[in-house]
């Protein structure tokens, strides 16, 4: 189990290390910073003089390096445009993002995770056409389209949820079932296949042969085998909510990561987006190694081999 | 002993609707166990034997439709029971040992918890009696260091424990009937007779009946009381085990004999006899003898209509059943039939 664990946390360290590489470069190749950052209409004088200052004259391995000297003494950098610590503009927008993210995700495994089971249990029944329903539904539509029918529905007609900001809790609600609703589908069909699966595998039939209620035989017996690789996809999809919200965060004016990165991106705000990427790519590559860990608790042949 | 049997199985059937077609694996099969006795029954794949194991069970596949005109155990009639009684029977009064211990047992539980689980959930016993009779059960089928067994994985243990702790399993709550579903096809040769010896060993000391379910009658000799020898879903020879062994009536019986090397008789290169064909899809109903085309004896007589199940009139036994019109005193075949067709090719 230590080695296991050394070994995948090994994974994990080199995976944030080579997006950081990812990071750097393609924020450095794709403009010159120093001329978006002199802003439009500035002499080449002014450009070479923001150059120097920065020091984006300077060969880009030796940039590189520094900054992840940086980093790992804790030192995100400052935001030009902002004139502010880019840590404390994360600290702004981070827990916005988080929450948004982990109430997504759990409106997303309450709804998805049963119907799941129930379609397997009862496949080609009303309930099994009602959850694949909703899934084709989940998938076909835009979730911006989504979040404004919720909006109308809810914040317009009846009253009983705001609309904008993220001041409250009661703020979440919307931004999340419009986002966790987009993860639905794919958790639903991993789960009612999964399930499916299990309940054909000998180890369920030797159960039933012994008795075992019902409720013992699907989730003890069944499910937990079937959660296994829906652990894994529900990891990868909390780490695209956390990057790729900005529609919805536009949408209900959520001052999130990603409403953030996409400002900073217009402003070439290069230190900003820099921490942004570096920070969505270390909580996907933690939350893969959460899941991981998570599965070989669930199953003992990943531990014990 | 005219007690009421353990099991008792009348004109047990089997169907399965497909789109097209209905199938019947089983198409009426009698089994009566009684106290004590090993009946083996005995077929190739397909012949119905494990979906008969599964239906007195209460196990069949959900789309499977049974019928049958009495399942009693121990004189208690199942047949109008409900799912919550036969929940309540099985792995209680009734257990089943499965083919394959590598996917039988649930890999994500320790052996400990495995066996608990069911023993709580038909007796009302604390942690603590439960793993003393977990312990005293793995001992008694010879597992070496129960102690340790119990806190580990089924992944960690040989494809013989694991059989073992099965056998444990099954006898947690000290059933009537145990159903061995071809208990050591997935063993290797030298454990297969371990495992023999000690589902024998135990049917004996503890009197309970055993059904053996299994393709091969080399398993059966020693084991087993009686042979039912299914064909397509019927039951085609009743006897005696060492009667059916010496003296087996039914051609396909004849056939699965003749396939078996006998040490000692069986000279090195001799072609083993075979039964050509394959069993057919059990589809509409039965007009002619079953066997009919695998058969080297079969007749115009075989094909006029289906062939009953009747009373062997030999003199070594009196509980002989055939389901063949050839006289019983076996004139009229011979049997080289069954290897003349490979020598000829």
């Amino acid at each position: 189990m230590l080695i296991y664990l050394l070994k995948r946390l090994l994974m994990t360290i080199l995976v944030i290390a080579v997006t950081s590489v990812i990071a750097f470069l393609l924020v450095h190749l794709s403009g010159d910073p120093a001329a978006a950052m002199a802003g439009e209409g500035a002499s080449p004088a002014d450009i070479a003089s923001v150059r120097e200052t920065f020091g984006f004259d300077r060969p880009i391995v030796f940039q590189y390096l520094e900054w992840v000297g940086r980093i790992l003494s804790g030192e995100l950098g400052r935001s030009y445009y902002l004139r502010m610590d880019v840590s404390d503009i994360l600290a702004d927008h981070l827990p916005v993002t988080a929450t948004l993210g982990v109430m997504a995700l759990s409106f997303a495994l309450l709804l998805s995770i049963p119907l799941g089971v129930a379609a397997a249990l009862r496949p080609n029944t009303v309930i099994d056409r009602v959850a694949l329903w909703l899934a084709v539904a989940g998938q076909a539509l835009p979730s911006f389209l989504f979040a404004l029918g919720l909006m109308y529905l809810f914040g317009v007609y009846l009253r009983v949820l705001p609309i904008s900001g993220g001041t409250t809790w009661a703020h979440f609600i919307m931004p999340s079932v419009a986002l966790g609703y987009y993860a639905t589908p794919a958790i639903m069909r991993l789960t009612r296949s999964g399930m499916m699966d299990v309940l054909q595998s000998d180890h369920v039939r030797t159960a039933r042969a012994y008795g075992l209620s019902s409720w013992r035989v699907v989730i003890r017996h069944g499910l937990r085998h079937a959660i296994v690789p829906v652990v894994s996809l529900a990891a990868v999809q909390l780490g695209f909510m956390l990057g790729g919200s900005i529609i919805i965060e536009s949408i209900f004016s959520l001052k999130g990561i990603g409403y953030l990165a996409w400002e900073s991106i217009q402003r070439a705000d290069i230190e900003v987006i820099q921490a942004i990427l570096l920070v969505i790519a270390t909580a996907y590559a933690v939350l893969t190694l959460l899941a991981d860990l998570l599965n070989a608790a669930l199953d003992p042949r990943i531990r014990i081999s | 002993m005219e007690a009421s049997p353990i099991l008792d199985v009348r004109n047990l059937k089997v169907d399965i609707p497909l789109t097209d077609a209905v199938l019947h694996p089983v198409r009426g099969i009698d089994l009566t166990v009684a106290r004590g006795e090993t009946v083996a029954i005995v077929g190739e794949s397909g012949c119905g034997k494990s979906l008969t194991a599964l239906a007195i069970m209460g196990l069949l596949p959900r789309n499977a439709r049974l019928t049958s005109e009495r399942i009693a155990l121990k004189g208690e009639s199942l047949t109008s029971a409900g799912r919550k009684r036969w929940r309540q029977l099985r792995g209680d009064r009734i257990a089943m040992i499965f083919q394959d211990p590598m996917t039988a047992l649930d890999p994500c539980y320790r052996i400990g918890d495995q066996m608990r689980e069911i023993l709580q959930q038909h007796r009302r016993v604390s942690n603590k009696e439960a793993r003393q009779r977990s312990l005293e059960l793995l001992g008694k089928v010879g597992i070496p260091s129960p102690e340790d067994r119990l806190s580990q994985f089924p992944h960690q243990l040989s494809g013989g424990l694991r059989q073992r702790v099965m056998i444990a399993m099954a006898l947690l709550c000290e059933p009537e009937l145990i159903i061995a579903d071809e208990p050591t096809t997935a063993l290797d040769v030298t454990i297969q007779a371990q495992i023999l010896r000690l589902l024998r060993d135990i049917q004996r000391e503890t009197g309970i009946g055993l059904v053996l379910i299994t393709h091969d009658l080399g398993v059966v000799a020693g084991m087993a009381d009686r042979i039912v020898v299914m064909y397509g879903g019927e039951v085609v020879e009743v006897g005696a085990c060492d009667d059916v062994l010496a003296r087996p009536l039914h051609p396909y019986t004849e056939g699965l004999m003749h396939s078996i090397p006998v040490p000692g008789e069986t000279r090195q290169g001799q072609t083993l006899g075979f039964i050509p064909g394959v069993v057919p899809r059990q589809v509409g109903e039965l007009t002619r003898c079953g066997f009919l085309e695998r058969c080297p004896y079969a007749h115009a007589k075989c094909g006029a209509g289906p062939i009953a199940l009747r009373d062997a009139d030999v003199s070594d036994g009196d509980d002989r059943m055939m389901r063949c019109v050839l006289p019983a005193d076996g004139s009229g075949r011979s049997p080289e039939a069954w290897v003349r067709d490979v020598e000829g090719a």
